[in-house]
C-alpha cells in the first residue's frame, strides 16, 4: 500500500540536468571520512573556488573526466545528518536537498564513508537514499578496514543498498578508476532500485497523506522531504506553499507514532534497527571494535595527568623549531636581499635604480626573508590537523574554552588563527550557535596570525637575541590570554547566552600523507609570493616614493631620505598618538600602513631604512637595533602588532561572517584602542623595571 | 534485490524488540550516563527531552539498546570520551545526562 513512496509520483523529482553540459557530482559525508583527499585525486589540479550565490562558504569545484566524459565535481562540507545543526551542515544539506542558485541540485552525490565508522555513516546514506538523487557510496580508508581486522563485503552491502560500493584508499589514489566507472554507469541510468525502509503504520499513513497534500497542491516532493516536513524539520517547507506546509503540521501534530515519544524518535530508532540488520552478514562482528593504536595513543596524549603537559610541550616545540630551525634560511635570504639591493643601485644608477633597489627588493624582501618561519609553523598546524590530534586538542581545552564562554569547538578556529586569521575566521562555521560564531570571530584576531611573525622575528633578533624564542612564546600566550579575558568579559555582557551543545568526534590517528603536507606548503608559498607580489611591493613602493618626495631637481638621483618628505608631514600628523608608547617616527608610519596587512609593516621598515644613508651596509637587524630606541619600545611594538586589527582582509572576512556592519566597526576599535592601551602599560613596565 | 526493512513484521531482530521494550518501560529514575565511572560498559535506556539535541544525539548512534564504552573523563574532569557503534565522541556532562541508562557492566 506504501509503494508509490518509493516511485511513481516522487521519481519525476530526480533532479533535472543543469545547464552546462558536464554532469554535477556532489562529494558528500561525514567529517573527517576522506572527502577531500578523494577530491584532490579525483579531480588533480583541475581545481578552482566555485561562487555559489548565497554561499557564504568557499566550495571547492574540480573537473575530472573519465573515457573523455567530463564530469564537475563539488566538494561539500561534512554533515552527519541532513537535519543540519551547524551553519556548514546547512551549506551542504541545502545544496542536496533544493540546489543553490543556477546549479541546482546535483545530478549524482557520492557519499564518502570511512570504512572504520560504517554503521553510523550509514544513516546519511538512507536519508540521501531518500532524496531520490542517485548515489555512489565510495567506501574509504578501506586499507585501515583490512588492517583491523573488519570484515565488509562491498559487494554484498552494495547489492542491499541498491547502490555502487566501491572499496577506495583516498591517500593512495586506489579505487578511483572503478569510481568514475560506477559514477558514469549510475548517470547512464543503469541503476538498481534503491533499499527501502518501511516505518511503522501510523508514521507510513502520516508520510503518504503528506505526500498527496504536497501532489494535490501540484508539488510532489521526495520522500525524504516528506519525512522531513513530519519531524518539523525547518528546512524541509523549502519550496512549498505556505497553506501545504501549514496542512503538513497539521497531520503531523495530529497522531502518534507506533513506537518511541515522537516522529523523529520513530524515525530514527526504524533507521538503526534497519542499519543493524542490513549490516548482519555484510559486515564482521569485529565491525565496532576500535583500532587498538588510537586506543594506546589517547591512553597517553589525552590522560588525566599527561595530557595538558604533553599539549603544551607539542605547542611549545612548534613555536620553537618555527623560530630557531628558521633562523638559519632567513639568515641566508636576508644576506641576498642586502647583497641584491646594493648590486641593483650600483648596476641601475640614478632615481629607478632607487626605487627598485630601495623601494621594491628592500620592502619585498624584509617579508621574504620569514617565508621559512611562516611555513614552518603551518606545516606545524597542518601535521596537528590531519594526525588527528586537532580534536584532542579540543577535547582537553573545552573546559578552558568554557570559561571564555565559548565551545570546545571553536578551539580548533582559534588555533587556526595562529596560522591566518581569515580561513580561522571562515572555519568558525564549524560551531552550532550564531553567538559562539561572533564570539569566536571577534576573539580570532588576538591569535597572533603567522603575518605578525616577521615582525616579531625581526625585533626580537634585534633586540632579545638570546631568549627569541620566549619572548615570541609570551606574545602567543599574552594574546591567547587576552583572548580569554575578553571573551569571559564579552560572554558577560554583550553577548550573553547559552553555549551550543559539545559532540566532538575524536577521528582514529592517522599518518600525514606526504603529498597533502606538500600540497599545503605549495599553496601556502603560492599564497605569499603572491600577496607579497601584490599588495606588499605596491605599498613598499608607494612608502619608498613618499618617503623619497619631494626633494629639490637636482638632488634627485641621489640616495637618503630628507626630513621633510610627505612620510615625514604624515608621520607628524600621527606621532603625538604613538609619542607615549616610546615609538619613534618609521616606527608610526609602519604600524599605520600595517592596517593593510601586517607584511607591510616590516616591507615599510625595510624601505624606510634604506633610505636612511648609514644603513646601505647594514643588515636589517643591525638597522632596527639603531632605529628602535630601546627594549622598552620594542616590547611596546611588539604588544601593539599583536593586539591591533590585524589586516583589512580580516575586516572584509569578519563583515562577510557576521553580516553585521556594527559588529565589524566594534571590533575594529575596541582592538586598536586595547592595543595602545596595553602597548603604554608595557612601555611604562617595561621602562620602570629596566630602568 | 535491494534490502527492503519493514516495522515489525513477524521476524523482529533483538536489538529492534530490546527498542520497542525499553520505550515502553520508564527510564526517567535511572542513571544517567554523566555519573557513570570511567571504564564501564553501559546500554541506553532512553533519551530524556525532545528538541534538537536529544535528535542529534539519536542521530548519532545513542539509541536505546545501544552499548556505549564510558572511556575516560578529560583532565579538567569535563568533557567525557565514549565509544560506540565504532568511533570515539566525547559529550560534555550536562548532555550526557540526557542519556539514562540500564544495565551497567563495571571495570573488571
Amino acid at each position: 500500500m506504501h509503494d508509490h513512496s518509493n516511485g511513481g509520483s516522487s521519481h519525476s523529482l530526480t533532479s533535472v540536468r543543469s545547464g552546462a553540459a558536464a554532469p554535477l557530482i556532489a562529494l558528500t559525508g561525514n567529517p573527517n571520512s576522506g572527502k577531500t583527499t578523494l577530491f584532490n585525486q579525483l579531480t588533480g589540479s583541475n581545481q578552482k573556488v566555485a561562487n555559489y550565490s548565497g554561499v557564504t562558504v568557499e566550495l571547492r569545484e574540480g573537473v575530472a573526466s573519465y573515457d573523455g566524459v567530463p564530469f564537475r565535481i563539488l566538494d561539500l562540507p561534512g554533515l552527519y545528518s541532513l537535519s543540519a545543526v551547524s551553519p556548514d551542515e546547512e551549506i551542504a544539506r541545502d545544496l542536496i536537498v533544493h540546489g543553490i542558485g543556477a546549479a541546482g541540485r546535483p545530478d549524482l552525490i557520492v557519499q564518502v564513508i570511512d570504512g572504520g565508522r560504517l554503521e553510523r555513516s550509514l544513516l546519511l546514506t538512507m536519508q540521501l537514499i531518500e532524496q531520490n538523487i542517485p548515489i555512489v557510496i565510495a567506501l574509504n580508508m578501506y586499507d585501515e578496514v583490512a588492517r583491523r581486522g573488519l570484515l565488509i563485503d562491498p559487494k554484498l552491502l552494495s547489492e542491499r543498498l541498491g547502490a555502487p560500493v566501491i572499496p577506495t584508499v583516498g591517500n593512495k589514489g586506489s579505487g578511483m578508476k572503478l569510481l568514475m566507472a560506477a559514477i558514469k554507469s549510475s548517470l547512464n541510468g543503469s541503476r538498481p532500485t534503491p533499499m527501502h525502509i518501511e516505518f511503522d503504520p501510523p508514521t507510513e499513513d502520516a508520510l503518504s497523506r503528506i505526500e498527496t497534500i504536497c501532489l494535490e497542491a501540484g508539488t510532489p516532493i521526495s520522500r525524504g522531504v516528506a519525512i522531513g516536513l513530519l519531524t518539523h524539520e525547518p528546512s524541509a517547507g523549502g519550496g512549498l506553499a505556505t497553506e501545504t506546509v501549514e496542512l503538513a503540521r497539521e497531520i503531523s501534530q495530529s497522531g502518534k507514532p507506533a513506537i518511541g515519544g515522537s516522529w523523529t524518535d520513530a524515525v530514527t530508532h526504524a533507521r538503526y534497527a534497519a542499519i543493524s540488520e542490513l549490516l548482519a552478514g555484510t559486515a564482521g562482528v569485529n565491525s565496532t571494535r576500535f583500532d587498538s593504536r588510537t586506543a594506546r595513543l589517547d591512553h597517553i596524549l589525552i590522560h588525566r595527568y599527561s595530557g595538558i603537559p604533553i599539549f603544551l610541550f607539542i605547542l611549545y616545540l612548534l613555536f620553537q623549531a618555527t623560530f630557531t630551525l628558521g633562523a638559519y634560511p632567513m639568515n641566508w635570504i636576508d644576506a641576498g636581499v642586502t647583497w641584491l639591493s646594493s648590486a641593483v643601485k650600483l648596476a641601475i644608477p640614478g632615481v629607478f635604480g632607487l626605487v627598485i633597489g630601495d623601494g621594491f627588493i628592500h620592502g619585498v624582501g624584509m617579508v621574504l626573508i620569514f617565508l621559512p618561519n611562516i611555513l614552518i609553523l603551518m606545516m606545524g598546524i597542518h601535521l596537528l590537523e590531519d594526525s588527528g590530534y586537532m580534536a584532542r586538542a579540543a577535547f582537553l581545552m573545552d573546559r578552558v574554552m568554557r570559561l571564555m564562554g565559548l565551545h570546545g569547538r571553536a578551539f580548533i578556529p582559534l588555533l587556526m588563527g595562529f596560522g591566518c586569521n581569515v580561513p580561522a575566521m571562515m572555519g568558525s562555521r564549524v560551531l552550532e550557535s550564531r553567538r559562539d560564531r561572533l564570539l569566536t570571530l571577534l576573539l580570532i584576531p588576538f591569535m597572533s596570525c603567522s603575518a605578525r611573525l616577521p615582525v616579531y622575528v625581526m625585533v626580537t633578533a634585534a633586540f632579545f637575541p638570546n631568549h627569541g624564542g620566549l619572548v615570541i612564546f609570551c606574545l602567543y600566550v599574552g594574546g591567547s590570554l587576552t583572548a580569554v579575558i575578553l571573551g569571559k568579559l564579552f560572554s558577560r555582557t554583550i553577548l550573553r547566552g547559552q553555549t551550543a551543545p559539545f559532540m566532538l568526534e575524536l577521528p582514529p590517528y592517522r599518518w600525514p600523507t606526504l603529498k597533502t603536507t606538500t600540497n599545503l606548503l605549495r599553496f601556502t608559498t603560492k599564497t605569499f609570493l603572491r600577496r607579497i607580489g601584490g599588495v606588499t611591493a605596491m605599498f613598499a613602493v608607494a612608502i619608498w616614493f613618499l618617503s623619497y618626495f619631494p626633494r629639490p631637481l637636482e638632488d634627485i638621483g641621489s640616495p637618503g631620505f630628507g626630513k621633510d618628505t610627505y612620510i615625514y608631514r604624515i608621520g607628524g600628523v600621527i606621532e603625538p598618538v604613538f609619542e607615549p608608547l616610546g615609538f619613534t617616527l618609521p616606527m608610526d608610519i609602519a604600524l599605520v600602513s600595517g592596517f593593510v596587512a601586517k607584511e607591510v609593516v616590516a616591507a615599510t621598515m625595510g624601505v624606510l631604512f634604506a633610505g636612511d644613508a648609514e644603513a646601505s651596509q647594514e643588515t636589517m637587524v643591525e638597522q632596527l637595533r639603531r632605529q628602535i630606541p630601546g627594549t622598552a619600545a620594542a616590547l611596546a611594538f611588539l604588544v601593539f602588532v599583536l593586539l591591533y586589527t590585524p589586516c583589512l582582509t580580516t575586516v572584509v572576512t569578519l563583515q562577510r561572517e557576521s553580516r553585521k556592519w556594527y559588529w565589524t566597526t566594534f571590533s575594529v576599535l575596541y582592538q586598536t584602542l586595547f592595543a595602545w592601551g596595553a602597548a603604554w602599560a608595557t612601555f611604562r613596565i617595561a621602562t620602570m623595571v629596566m630602568g | 534485490m535491494a534490502f527492503r526493512w519493514r516495522f515489525g513484521n513477524g521476524h523482529k531482530t533483538a536489538r529492534q524488540s530490546a527498542i520497542t521494550r525499553s520505550m515502553a518501560e520508564t527510564c526517567g529514575k535511572r542513571q544517567n550516563l554523566s555519573e557513570v565511572e570511567p571504564g564501564a560498559t553501559v546500554e541506553i535506556c532512553c533519551i530524556e527531552g525532545g528538541g534538537r539535541l536529544a535528535r542529534r544525539l539519536a542521530e548519532m548512534g545513542f539509541i536505546p539498546g545501544t552499548s556505549v564504552d564510558v572511556l575516560r573523563r578529560a583532565p579538567l574532569s569535563d568533557p567525557i570520551e565514549f565509544q560506540l557503534r565504532g568511533y570515539l565522541v566525547s559529550l560534555r556532562r550536562e548532555e550526557a545526562r540526557l542519556v539514562r541508562i540500564k544495565h551497567i557492566e563495571l571495570p573488571a
